[in-house]
């Protein structure tokens, strides 16, 4: 047989006509990387400015408020929180509120006028160890040119030294040794189970509805309930098996710490595989087939690992992109997942982020209800 | 008044965007009897079988299917009847046996399994039990499905070309087993394209482009027409020409035969003459069969598909 152009043609045409026909292909086609793309040019900063900061002020002279405006000047600090203790400190560095608690020790600016190099404590968060690198560059430079400006002229000139007139200790908590494995590994944990738990579930329904299958079953006496529980049953077996799977591993081949308390873990888990199951279930009523299915959960799944902190920084993100990863379950489960493998978080630390789960849990599970045929309509 | 009928339905209505499928369909059926739906494709036959069952909303009308209305109380009827969907709709990464015992245990059968055996017996499937439902051939799929519409007792089966491609034999039997089930006091609503087998309906229901155009026997239904029919033979060569020359007047091949059929036997007659010649063919009045009134009722009108 000879190629022939009319066959190709004719073939063409079909697939352009069955391609344009599918609105969520080309959606997906041409919305999807045209909002990658943006996010990644203007919205996604690596080296993420306005790290929350907390601050135990032991002295709080003229020259202490000028460090603190320099570093906020710099834009990688902001200061959220001024605390009167170290408690109140490790509350708000575990559960991820603040990346940074700056300490201004007692007799701070006597000792700098005496010359006597007082001691600057930055305790630093370092599970993210790519996230924080260049707020500490800033400080560094802070230091070394501290006092350097106008405010030390005069009498006051010798105090301005080249290699600062105070140290720096930082305190690199969590992840020491700033290995990237150990922030990643929670992170693609929570993406595997986002990933599986959303595909599985989503093709459940659709696929009953293209094999025509749903009509034998909505003309059963079976409550949308009974119906949502049996097929969310095997997803979650699957769901919890693979979680204590990937713990072990990760734990015991790949020696990421585990401080907290693994059943604590297994629990966020398991419900962070509800919301996954419950987005899937709304999916799976939206979608006319399995195609589609896959897609709805492809859009769903882009935003989750871009905006919830797993890929880039969260802190690095603007606002209204954080503010759409609050919506995320991801972006919660992984700050549960790393804060207790890596922070050693109780209940204590991370209830904000359970209850959040436990929250966007119960409101797509209602969606999904919503959703849910009872007709074939 | 609603007790009396298994199904008590007036006024119909079911529309797809402005597309009206079903178009104020009334229907009332009594208890025990077999009742048939007659219809070109895409007339509304499934369509309005799953709005009495409750499985599409009717846009207009209502009524009650064994005293529960049909747009409230879906739960109860769905216990009630079985439904046999036109395209196999039984899960076939399941074997036969475990499509039978979820079905038993949705249904909540006190005595599931046992249930299950008796019925794969009976239907003959006995030894297929352990092969998966999407391994049958198509007629088998169809008695799994009856099978499985049947596992509940139920007191209304809504059946839905259940014979398509299934074998004479089979069929036959099918049939022997609808007529003892109507014996037994169950209503039965079967949509079919076979005439024979909707002679074998007490009831026919004639549904053209979402409306009944007529009902009644078999009888009853061709009577109605006032059609006449000629069985005519022995004439010579069939052409193009020929065939133009009885204008419009329904005509169909049978064998070396040809049956035309109108209301008016003397222009039936002329009609004959001028295509074939007076006296170069041979007539009889035969009676007008189930399908030549089909032809009669959907010629000329658009189907609605
Ligand atoms: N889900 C649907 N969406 C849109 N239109 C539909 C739908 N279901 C049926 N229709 C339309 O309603 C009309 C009646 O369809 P229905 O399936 O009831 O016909 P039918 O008599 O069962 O035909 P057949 O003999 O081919 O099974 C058709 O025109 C069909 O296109
Ligand atoms: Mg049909």
């Amino acid at each position: 047989m000879k190629f022939s152009m009319r066959r190709t043609i004719a073939m063409q045409r079909k697939e352009f006509r069955q391609f344009l026909a599918d609105g969520h292909t080309m959606a997906l086609m041409l919305v999807m990387p045209i909002f990658i793309l943006i996010l990644f040019a203007v919205a996604i900063d690596m080296r993420p400015k306005h790290n929350g900061t907390a601050l135990l002020l032991r002295d709080s002279s003229p020259t202490v408020r000028t460090l603190v405006s320099a570093m906020e000047n710099s834009t990688y600090f902001r200061f959220k929180a001024l605390i009167s203790n170290e408690e109140e400190g490790e509350r708000l560095i575990n559960s991820g509120k603040v990346h940074f608690i700056l300490t201004v020790p007692e007799n701070f600016t006597r000792d700098l006028v005496r010359r006597e190099r007082p001691i600057l404590l930055l305790d630093a968060d370092c599970s993210d160890p790519g996230a924080i690198g260049a707020a500490l560059e800033a400080l560094e430079a802070i230091r070394a040119n501290f006092l350097a400006g106008s405010d030390f002229d005069g009498p006051l000139a010798h105090l301005r030294p080249g290699l600062g007139p105070f140290e720096l200790r930082i305190h690199r908590r969590f992840n020491p040794e700033s290995i990237s494995r150990y922030n990643v590994i929670p992170g693609v944990i929570g993406m595997l189970l986002t990933m599986i738990g959303v595909m599985l579930m989503s093709l459940s329904v659709t696929r009953e509805m293209e094999r025509g299958t749903m009509e034998n079953i909505l003309a059963m006496p079976l409550m949308p309930l009974e119906i949502m529980i049996g097929k969310i049953s095997p997803p979650i077996v699957l769901g919890l098996v693979l979680s204590a799977a990937l713990l072990t591993l990760s734990t015991a081949v790949f020696s990421v710490p585990m401080l907290g308390s693994p059943l604590l873990l297994l629990f966020a888990m398991a419900l962070f595989m509800c919301c996954n199951l419950a987005i899937g279930f709304a999916i799976s009523s939206l979608a006319a087939n399995q195609t589609q299915a896959i897609q709805l959960s492809i859009m769903v799944l882009m935003p989750s690992f871009l905006l919830s902190g797993f890929i880039f920084p969260f802190d690095g993100m603007p606002p209204w992109a954080r503010a759409i990863g609050c919506c995320i379950p991801l972006t919660h489960f992984l700050r549960i997942a790393r804060g207790i493998m890596l922070k050693g978080c109780d209940m204590g630390d991370v209830y904000q982020n359970i209850l959040c789960l436990s929250a966007i849990a119960i409101v797509v599970a209602a969606i999904a209800s919503l959703l849910h045929r009872r007709t074939l309509d | 008044m609603a007790k009396k009928f298994a199904i008590d339905v007036c006024g119909l209505v079911k529309k797809f965007g402005n597309h009206v499928a079903v178009n104020g369909i009334d229907l009332r059926v009594e208890g025990g009897t077999i009742c048939g739906f007659l219809g070109p494709n895409g007339s509304g036959k499934t369509t309005t079988l799953r709005l009495i069952c409750g499985l599409l909303r009717a846009d207009g009308g209502g009524g009650t299917c064994l005293g529960y209305d049909i747009r409230c109380q879906s739960d109860e009827i769905h216990r009630s009847i079985g439904y046999m969907t036109q395209r196999f709709s039984f899960w076939e990464d399941l074997s036969v046996r475990e499509n039978l015992i979820f079905t038993a245990n949705v249904y909540a059968m006190d005595n599931a399994a046992d249930r299950v055996e008796s019925m794969l017996k009976s239907l003959g499937l006995n030894n297929r039990g352990r092969q998966l439902a999407g391994g049958l051939s198509g007629g088998w799929k169809q008695r799994l499905a009856l099978a499985a519409g049947l596992i509940h007792e139920p007191k209304i089966l809504l059946l839905d070309e259940p014979t398509a491609g299934v074998d004479p034999r089979a069929r036959r039997e099918f049939w022997e087993t609808i007529h003892s089930l109507a014996a037994e006091g169950i209503t039965i609503l079967v949509s079919t394209h076979y005439m024979d087998e909707a002679e074998r309906c007490h009831h026919i229901i004639f549904m053209h482009g979402g409306n009944v155009i007529a009902r009644g026997s078999a009888d009853e239904i061709c009577a109605a027409t006032g059609l006449k029919t000629i069985e005519v033979s022995k004439f010579g060569e069939l052409t193009d020409g020929v065939l133009a020359k009885l204008g419009g007047i329904s005509c169909a091949h049978f064998g070396n035969t040809l049956h035309i059929s109108a209301m008016d036997e003397i222009e039936m007659r002329m009609a004959l003459d001028r295509a074939f010649g007076r006296g170069n063919y041979a007539a009889r009045e035969i009676a007008t069969s189930l399908e030549d009134a089909f032809i009669h009722h959907t010629r000329g009108m658009e189907d609605g598909r």
